[in-house]
């Protein structure tokens, strides 16, 4: 029972005491490399400054990270003029000038949301769709013509954005022959370079682009409006200090500088963080090793996660396997529940979750435990199914009481098949957790994201023998205890 | 309709392959038998399914072939493991029997340890089949299309009805596929239990 109490500690720990901590900004960022970058920046020089900072950095789109921002589950984080125009006001851009797209953008905001777009940094990430060198196509209205015979890579968001596939089937009449979208934005260079795709929608501070090789195509019918990158900050957490802090950092940024940076963490395998502090020192990262803090921390987070969804899943299958132990039709119910949950794509759940309990650990101990509570009722109710029907006679011709019969006769009896389940379901747990990251759960998911965007094998391959190990581990401990049941039983 | 059905025929397409070739290599690698094959496999089970993904990508770059490469190699393990989980359930006196009838290895396996191990083996591609329906949403990691592809479209622009779009499907999948090998495995089971009465 110990150990119950250790890890519902353990819990407390890991789900509520980063939220206690008074007066912390919560930093954002979305799921891409600049983002990182950026958001580390900002993170960085609010800390110099004395500032606790929390990060919140692997929001799974823009209309996520503004939906954070808005139910205030983050402060702060950086964002680009022309998608806010499309996403938050969902208004079209009607080939203004940078100053009037911010003049709109700020308005709306400090009217309709409370939050403050503080002075723009000197990067325009604007949206270009690049080809391969050689290509004939100069223009979109070039490309349009002969779209329909080619395929188009493109991130999760620019499908369905009007400053994407639809503002270029409007104004251009842009019709692709197939369209591949990429969750790892960044693996559209891989596809254009290895020639599986033959456009990707690109932003001017890729490194790819300053590194040359890739054709920019002329949007010359203004499709795309500026993408000012800025700070937008809630204004209950917007103080002068914070101001001025990002405003410092905004001054020091413009587009080179940006494709610079990327360039550190995807071309030349820094982390964000090294790379972040580095320029903020004003001094060049020294060379980049594997990650070996960050693995650790990773897995521990992700050590975490899984023990926690194990712990709340048990309490929910134990009552329920209870309440079904002696019902025939309710056990058969449960159990073809289990199966179509079961079905249900970890990746769907966490999205699904993220309206009703929002963005990172708690969501994501939430959807885990579901899949938990799902394996340990079908192996709990087997379990039951295969205790011998006379064993409640006799042990009531034994006189002993219903609690008695429970306690001395069922729990022994039953507990093979329960440890059995709890094992399957932690290894399951400790796979499952790596998607917990799309919804920035963090842990070593999160690394596999990032070592993915860096297209780094030893990183992946780290990441993922963490999680194996910690499988096997579990797998191991629990397979002990398991033995020891079966021959207290015997 | 229009907005499902490409994404939906990708799934399919990168679904069956996958378990065509999984079955494929779980089957020849179960019947080896060798013990490092399924210790092997028993660690194969605990990668996540991103991991073989993302693991996959250096080798094959992008889209579906090596999303392809990382689902085969994820449901091969399942498959494997109930090949060589069935064919142990088979007496070893009854292949004596078969061979000291004159029986080559091919009709042994054929007419006895298949048959005899085939409930166990059934339930095997069951699991691949739904670890595959479900797993292969992660391809939009890498491009590999599908209905994750949906899925991931819904969580970047916060539409729910886009996530379900390519969820429920996914789940309609996973559901025939359990109702239908389920039906196999009992009767396999049922008709095995009718001969050994009769």
């Amino acid at each position: 029972m110990r150990w119950i109490l250790l890890i519902a500690l353990l819990l407390t720990h890991l789900l509520w005491a980063p939220a206690s901590r008074a007066e912390t900004i919560r930093v954002g960022a979305k799921n891409f490399t600049e983002q990182w970058i950026v958001g580390e920046l900002y993170a960085q020089a609010l800390e110099r400054a004395g500032i606790t900072v929390e990060r919140r950095f692997n929001l799974a789109g823009s209309a996520i990270a503004h939906a954070a921002l808005v139910a205030s589950e983050i402060d702060l984080y950086p964002e680009y003029t022309g998608t806010a125009l499309a996403v938050v006001l969902k208004e079209p851009a009607r080939g203004e000038a940078s100053d009037t797209v911010l003049a709109r953008v700020r308005a709306f905001y400090q009217r309709e949301i409370g939050a403050t777009w503080l002075t723009p940094s000197g990067i325009d990430n604007g949206n270009v769709l690049l080809m391969r060198p050689g290509t004939q196509v100069a223009d979109l209205s070039a490309l349009a013509r002969i779209a329909p015979k080619l395929t188009i890579g493109l991130g999760t968001e620019f499908v369905d954005r009007d400053d994407g596939l639809p503002g270029l089937e409007r104004v251009y009449g842009m019709k692709f022959g197939r369209v591949a979208t990429f969750s790892a934005l960044a693996l559209r260079y891989d596809a254009l370079t290895r020639a599986q795709v033959d456009v990707i929608n690109g932003f001017a501070t890729d490194w790819q682009i300053a590194d040359g090789a890739l054709v920019a195509l002329a949007d010359d019918l203004a499709l795309f409006p500026p993408y000012q990158l800025a700070p937008v900050v809630r204004n209950a957490a917007l103080t002068p200090r914070i101001a001025s802090i990002l405003d410092a950092v905004s001054a020091r940024l413009d587009t080179a500088t940006m494709q610079r940076l990327n360039g550190l963490v995807e071309r030349d395998r820094f982390e964000p963080a090294e790379v972040a502090q580095a320029f903020l020192d004003g001094v060049e990262p020294t060379r980049a090793g594997l990650p070996w803090s960050r693995l650790a921390r990773a897995t521990l987070e992700h050590a975490g996660l899984a023990l926690a969804s194990i712990v709340v899943g048990l309490a929910v299958a134990l009552p329920l396997a209870l309440l079904a132990a002696r019902r025939d039709r309710l056990r058969a119910t449960m159990l073809g529940f289990s199966a179509l949950f079961y079905a249900v794509p970890s990746l769907a759940l966490f999205a699904l979750l993220l309206p009703l309990t929002g963005l990172g650990t708690v969501s994501a101990v939430i959807g885990l435990s579901l899949y938990a509570a799902m394996v340990l009722l079908r192996g709990l109710l087997g379990g039951l199914a295969a205790l011998p029907p006379q064993l409640d006679e006799v042990a009531t011709g034994l006189g002993l009481t219903p609690r008695q019969r429970l306690l001395r006769v069922t729990v022994p009896l039953l507990l093979p098949a329960f440890v059995a389940s709890l094992r399957t379901a932690l290894v399951a747990a400790i796979g499952l957790a790596t998607i917990a990251a799309a919804i920035d759960a963090g842990g070593l998911g999160q690394m596999l994201l990032t070592g993915l965007a860096q297209r780094w094998p030893a990183k992946i391959a780290l990441s993922a023998g963490a999680a194996v190990l910690l499988a096997l581990l579990a797998d191991r401990a629990l397979l002990l205890l398991e033995r020891q049941a079966r021959s207290s039983v015997a | 309709m229009n907005a499902l059905l490409p994404p939906l025929l990708e799934h399919l397409r990168l679904s069956g392959a996958a378990f065509a070739l999984s079955v494929a290599l779980g089957v020849a690698l179960g019947l080896t038998g060798s013990r490092i094959v399924t210790q092997l496999a028993n660690l194969a089970r605990t990668l996540p399914s991103l991991a073989v993904l993302a693991l996959a990508l250096p080798l094959l770059g992008t889209g579906f072939l090596p999303s392809l490469l990382a689902l085969t190699l994820y449901a091969t393990a399942p498959v494997l493991l109930a090949v060589v989980a069935g064919l142990g359930l088979v007496d070893p006196s009854l292949r004596e029997i078969a061979s000291g009838l004159g029986m080559t290895r091919w009709q042994r396996l054929r007419r006895i340890e298949f048959p005899l191990g085939s409930p166990v083996i059934v339930a095997g591609l069951r699991v691949a089949a739904i670890e595959i329906v479900a797993g292969a949403t992660l391809a939009t990691f890498i491009g590999g299309g599908g209905l994750g592809d949906l899925i991931a479209r819904g969580l970047a622009v916060r539409d729910t009805q886009q996530i379900l779009l390519g969820a429920v499907p996914v789940v309609v999948l996973a559901l025939l596929l359990e109702a239908g090998l389920g039906q196999l495995e009992r009767k396999l089971a049922g008709k095995l239990s009718d001969e050994v009465g009769a």
